[in-house]
Formats: C-alpha cells, sequence, structure tokens
C-alpha cells in the first residue's frame, strides 16, 4: 500500500548571504526507501534538518506531510506527527538517562505505556540492535562510541514508531558487519511497520539489504538527478561526477 | 490552627528568652546560655560579607509558635489539620515504606516522633532534642551542644542558640550500621515566625547513619527566617550521609548552620537540594580532624527570580591524609542570583592531604547571575588542591534535539535542567530524587 506521505516543493535554505538548498522537489511515499546521494558539503543534512523543522528561518518552500502543510510547524509538533531524524552526530546529554527521553517523549504523544511494557519493548530493540540492555539507564549518548551513538538512534526511532524516518550517515562508525546488520534491521523493521526512510550516505552498504525505490542526488544545493538502484552503480563506479 | 501566635515572643529581648526557657523547662546550664548568646547576639553586627539582609526585620519576627498539642508517637494523635500537612507531604507514608525513625516538627515545635523498635534495639537513639535534654543523654548533649558551632560564631548562630526551640537528638553506638534512613522533617506555617531548630548527631565508632532533613513552608507575604544548627560528631571509620531537600516559600531568611567533626578514618557526605527562599545563606562545614577522614559535598541550587541563593562549603584540612570532594551544581533563572563560596583550608599537620572542587553553573537566562568565589589557605607544601569552575548556558543543539523526539520546548529544557542535577538527585533515596525533579519540573514552568 502506497500513500504519498511527504511532498516537498521549491525547499530553499539560505545561511548568511548563502544559499545551500535551492528549489528541491522530492516525494517519498509510505514504506518506500529514498537515497539521498551527493558530494560532501552538497545541502543533503540540511535538507533533513528542513524537513524536520530545524532552522526554519531560513527555509521557503512548501513541506507537505499526510497531504497536509507542516511548513509553519515547529519541530516536536512535527516529530508528534511521524518525523523522526536520526543525527549525524548525536548530542550528549550530561545526566539525562535515554529512557527517560523516550518516556517524555511518549507522554508528549500522549502515549500511556506502562513501564513494564516500555521496558519490554526496550530490551527486545536493544537486543535486536546488539546494544547492552542497561543502555537506557545510562546518560544519553555520554561515553559511547560513535557507532554505538548510530545504532542508539534507530533504537529511539523504533521505541518512537514514526511515520518517516531521516537517517543522516546512520552507517558512519559502524564497522562493515555492523552496517550490514543494520541495513537488515531497517529492512525487518520496515517491513513491519511500513515506514518510510529518507537515507542520507556515503556507503551503500546501508542500502544493501534495502529495497531502495529512488535516488536523489543533491550537487551544490541542487538535485542534480534522480533515478533508480541503477544510479547506486553508476555513483560507486565514477563518483559524481557524471550525475 | 495547630500553632498560636501571639505577641508575646515577638522581636528578641531577655525577657522573651527567658520565657521560651522556662517553658521548655531548661536545665539551668541551657537557660544561661541562652542568654550569654543573646548577649553576644547583641553585641553582634550583622554578617559583613553575602546578601543583603536589611529586609530582614528582627524586632518583627515572632521567635516561638506555642504550640496547641504535645509531641506524641502515634501520628492518629497529632491536630488533624497538622497530619493532614504532613500527609500531603508523604512523610507517615515515607515511614511506612523504608525509613528507620521520623521526626515531624510543625513551626517551633516536635508533633511527631518514632523510631522503628528493631532500630531502637539496636542501641540507636532518635528523639526529640528537648526531650533528650532531660533523659539519660543529658550530659552528653551539654558536653556537645553549640561546642562546634561555638554561640560567637556568627550573629545568626547567637539568635539560633538563644531561642532555639525543637530538633533532634540522635546517637548512634559504636560499631551499628542503621539500615534504613532516619528523617526529621521540618514545616513551617507561621507567617512573620522563625524556625530555630537544632539537629544534634553523635555516631560512634565504626557507626554508619543517613539522615535525611526536608523543609518546606507555605508562602506568606511577611518575611520568616529560618535559622536552625546541625552539628554532627562522626567517629573513628564512622560513616555520616546527611542529606537536605529544602523548599522553602520565597518570602523565606534562611540562614543556616551546618557543621561536623569527623575522626580519623571517618566520612561525612553532604547531599543539598536548595530550593526556594528569599535569600539563603548556607555552609556546611567539616572539620577533618583525624588521619585519613574524609568529606564529600554534592549539591545543587536553584535561584528563581527575586531569589539570592548564597551557598557553599567549608572545610578545614586539621590532619594527615584527609580529602575532600567537593561538586556543586547551580542553576539560575529569571534573575535569580547564585553565588557558590568555598574555603579550604588546610593546616600545617594535615600532610598529604587532597581536596578537589568543581562548581558548575547553568544560567537559562542573561537576566540571571552565577557566582564562584574560592578561598584556599593552604599550610603544607604537600597538599594537593585542584579547583575547577565553569559557567554554561543550555546548548540549543541539546533543545533541538529533544524536540526532534516530539517533546515541548519548556519540557526539553526541564529536562535538561534535572540532568545537569542528576549528580545530587541521584544521590538521594527514590522518593526524594523524586520531589526534587519535581521541584525542578516547578521552577522551570514559573515564569516572570
Amino acid at each position: 500500500m502506497t500513500t504519498k506521505l511527504l511532498e516537498v516543493s521549491k525547499l530553499s535554505v539560505k545561511a548568511a548571504d548563502k544559499q545551500i538548498l535551492q528549489g528541491i522537489d522530492l516525494t517519498i511515499q509510505s514504506g518506500e526507501t529514498v537515497a539521498i546521494l551527493g558530494p560532501n558539503g552538497a545541502g543533503k543534512s540540511t535538507l533533513a534538518r528542513a524537513i524536520m523543522g530545524l532552522d526554519a528561518l531560513r527555509c521557503s518552500g512548501k513541506v507537505l506531510f499526510e497531504a497536509k502543510d507542516i511548513t509553519k510547524l515547529s519541530v516536536d509538533t512535527r516529530a508528534r506527527k511521524g518525523l523522526f531524524l536520526s543525527y549525524q552526530s548525536p548530542v550528549e546529554i550530561p545526566g539525562l538517562p535515554l529512557n527517560e527521553v523516550l518516556r517524555a517523549a511518549n507522554d508528549a504523544r500522549k502515549k500511556k505505556m506502562r513501564l513494564t511494557d516500555f521496558q519490554l519493548k526496550m530490551s527486545e530493540i536493544l537486543e535486536e540492535l546488539n546494544l547492552s540492555p542497561f543502555v537506557g539507564t545510562r546518560e544519553l549518548n555520554v561515553g559511547f562510541s560513535g557507532g554505538e551513538k548510530k545504532k542508539l538512534e534507530i533504537a529511539q526511532m523504533m521505541m518512537l514508531e514514526p511515520k518517516l524516518a531521516m537517517l543522516d550517515e546512520i552507517d558512519s562508525g559502524l564497522d562493515i558487519d555492523a552496517a550490514t546488520k543494520m541495513s537488515q534491521s531497517l529492512r525487518n523493521y520496515q517491513k513491519r511497520t511500513n515506514i518510510a526512510y529518507m537515507i542520507i550516505t556515503h556507503n551503500m552498504r546501508i542500502l544493501q539489504k534495502l529495497k531502495v525505490d529512488r535516488v536523489y542526488v543533491i550537487k551544490s544545493g541542487k538535485l542534480s538527478s534522480t533515478g533508480t538502484k541503477k544510479l547506486l552503480d553508476e555513483i560507486q563506479q565514477n563518483g559524481f561526477k557524471n550525475v | 490552627m495547630g500553632s498560636k501566635m501571639s505577641d508575646q515572643y515577638r522581636g528578641l529581648s531577655r525577657a522573651i528568652v527567658e520565657k521560651i526557657s522556662q517553658r521548655k523547662n531548661d536545665p539551668e546550664w541551657m537557660r544561661e546560655l541562652r542568654l550569654a548568646a543573646l548577649d553576644v547576639y547583641n553585641g553582634m553586627p550583622m554578617p559583613k560579607f553575602g546578601p543583603d539582609l536589611s529586609e530582614l526585620d528582627l524586632d518583627n519576627i515572632e521567635s516561638y509558635v506555642e504550640a496547641s498539642s504535645a509531641m506524641v508517637d502515634d501520628w492518629n494523635k497529632v491536630p488533624q489539620e497538622i497530619r493532614q500537612t504532613f500527609e500531603q507531604l508523604g512523610i507517615p507514608q515515607a515511614e511506612q515504606s523504608g525509613l528507620a525513625g521520623v521526626g515531624a516538627q510543625y513551626d517551633s515545635e516536635l508533633v511527631y516522633h518514632n523510631i522503628q523498635q528493631a532500630v531502637a534495639d539496636t542501641g540507636v537513639v532518635y528523639m526529640g532534642l528537648e526531650a533528650a535534654l532531660h533523659s539519660n543523654y543529658a550530659e552528653i548533649i551539654q558536653d556537645k551542644f553549640m561546642q562546634l558551632v561555638p554561640i560567637d560564631d556568627h550573629k545568626f548562630a547567637a539568635l539560633h542558640a538563644a531561642v532555639w526551640s525543637g530538633g533532634s537528638f540522635v546517637y548512634v553506638p559504636r560499631g551499628v550500621s542503621v539500615e534504613f534512613p532516619l528523617q526529621s522533617y521540618y514545616r513551617f506555617n507561621a507567617p512573620g515566625a522563625g524556625q530555630f531548630e537544632h539537629t544534634l548527631i553523635i555516631v560512634d565508632d565504626d557507626a554508619d547513619l543517613h539522615f535525611i532533613e526536608g523543609c518546606s513552608a507555605p508562602k506568606y507575604n511577611v518575611a520568616n527566617l529560618h535559622a536552625g544548627c546541625v552539628e554532627i560528631y562522626v567517629g573513628k571509620n564512622a560513616r555520616v550521609k546527611y542529606s537536605t531537600v529544602e523548599n522553602w516559600s520565597k518570602n523565606m531568611f534562611n540562614l543556616n548552620t551546618k557543621r561536623a567533626i569527623v575522626a580519623e578514618g571517618g566520612k561525612i557526605e553532604w547531599i543539598t537540594g536548595s530550593f526556594g527562599s528569599h535569600v539563603s545563606m548556607l555552609y556546611p562545614c567539616a572539620i577533618l580532624d583525624g588521619n585519613g577522614a574524609s568529606m564529600e559535598y554534592t549539591g545543587v541550587s536553584f535561584a528563581g527570580q527575586k531569589q539570592i541563593l548564597d551557598t557553599g562549603v567549608k572545610v578545614e584540612h586539621r590532619a594527615a591524609n584527609t580529602r575532600s570532594i567537593i561538586n556543586a551544581k547551580s542553576i539560575a533563572k529569571d534573575g535569580g542570583i547564585n553565588t557558590f563560596r568555598n574555603v579550604v583550608k588546610i593546616t600545617t599537620d594535615a600532610k598529604k592531604s587532597r581536596s578537589f572542587t568543581d562548581c558548575q553553573s547553568l544560567m537559562l537566562d542573561s537576566l540571571s547571575k552565577s557566582e564562584t568565589i574560592p578561598f584556599f589557605d593552604i599550610q603544607t607544601d604537600d597538599a594537593e588542591v585542584a579547583h575547577e569552575a565553569n559557567i554554561g548556558k543550555i546548548s540549543t543543539q541539546e533543545i533541538e534535539f529533544l524536540m526532534s523526539r516530539g517533546l515541548q520546548e519548556d519540557v526539553a529544557r526541564s529536562l535538561i535542567v534535572r540532568g545537569f542535577a542528576n549528580d545530587v538527585s541521584k544521590e538521594l533515596p527514590f522518593e526524594y530524587a523524586a520531589e526534587m525533579n519535581n521541584l525542578i519540573k516547578l521552577e522551570m514552568s514559573e515564569n516572570m
């Protein structure tokens, strides 16, 4: 089943006098996986942040989510509607346990969950991601390796059950085996929930187990090409020169 | 009302002190001590540092509030209104679930004091200090009362000694570990009054105690004064953890004095959450008197609108191999002022002593102020002393991150501040940690 989940039109982002993104059009359906590729500094992370509602003052254009205009909505409102952003470098918050963040996030969604159910669900997710069962009680991202922080981002995604997850460089910091495993976990989760992914990556390995529906290439803030999974092979062979 | 206000105790005079002493049936030495303290008080200037205390009109403070009921050891015998207040604070419930004993004071007088039989059987004494003055412990009390904090320590110590009322006496015999905490709760209800409870704790060699002090008061428009005093004697290789969550109303002048003396190998731990009050001046002090004695301080203070929280720690290393660790956090919001003073003294006898201080301040807006004032007096050349202080703001990345998980901005801020104070809450028993988190939430949601 596919329904139009996200529709971005003419999205532009400016920082000071510099145009970082210009006139991006993009559509994602429920259950789809879309890959965003492009050279460093092309504006890929900016795109995800703009869709999430961060840096709103610098954005123009329109974002529709489930056919509703969310362009003026705050970050947290967008999150509660089902958008999720996994950060390239997740922030550390000393003294604040991950579980507390997740429980507050559930509260914000008026989602009543008994503590035991919460813990059960959390422990299943942590096991799936090969994380220690105790990470939920540890301070958010404090003292974790780069790879563990990325897994924690996915754990949060799985707990919060968004409709669209934008995963920014989710594979950086993961070794080859862990990246393959992560790819498989994302695919399994998608099959169960019909979640849509927008995956920003430099590394094709994270896409390996996923059914990639479309590939977008962004260069210098503009959409330079759109294609199918075949485009990935082209980029792997020849880089971004001709795409 | 469970207590009676009247003008007969307003202000401070020899007659009032005599009257309090007589009412309490003081032994003669105590009566003399009160009167001597009054003289010291009258001759002493106000503190020459810290916040402005000119709004505190001592001539109009009710120094004693008569109680209409006697102290009992059964909550059912506590007058209903007072009992309800303590029930709302969760005190009788907490007693059931995990405390070795509870004392509850309402204004000037204790209304309830009880210790679990099993704990009493180990020889632990926990009773009202006034009752203890007429018990087998009278001599010990005479020996220790206002000795650690002499009556001329500062003006409010003298005031305290002159009009003190209520408070608890604790004695833990040698080698006894009190498994659950003891807790005294001070509820301040009378407008325009002063509360001057005295806590005297003696923990013998190799013994172990966790004592919790809770304080709160409703808001009135007149200034109230809290000038309690805590004296703690920690024996050889003994350990005392003294936890406080203070939640004063914002008309309160909280000028409290706390001091511990620690013998060889002993340890005092101060865990402090300071909330509320208009002005607080509070500097727990430890005297490390024996080889290897140590002190650890973990505290958080929260200053909101029109609040000045002047807190700190004093530690005097008097013996070799003594250690002190000070971990202080402060939060300032809506123009609140936090000042943290730490005074570390290492005497010539305190060879190879170590002292570490870490002060972190969080400023939630540009109206608020935070200041750290360290003072070191180090008289040996082999001491190791370190001091670190930093003042920061909540980063936008942290707020953004939490908001992107669906949390409203105010909830995100409040969680970050709770995280900042986590060092303190994780040291507290569950109910207190929850209370502290709740206080942070309340302070964070209070708008200008």
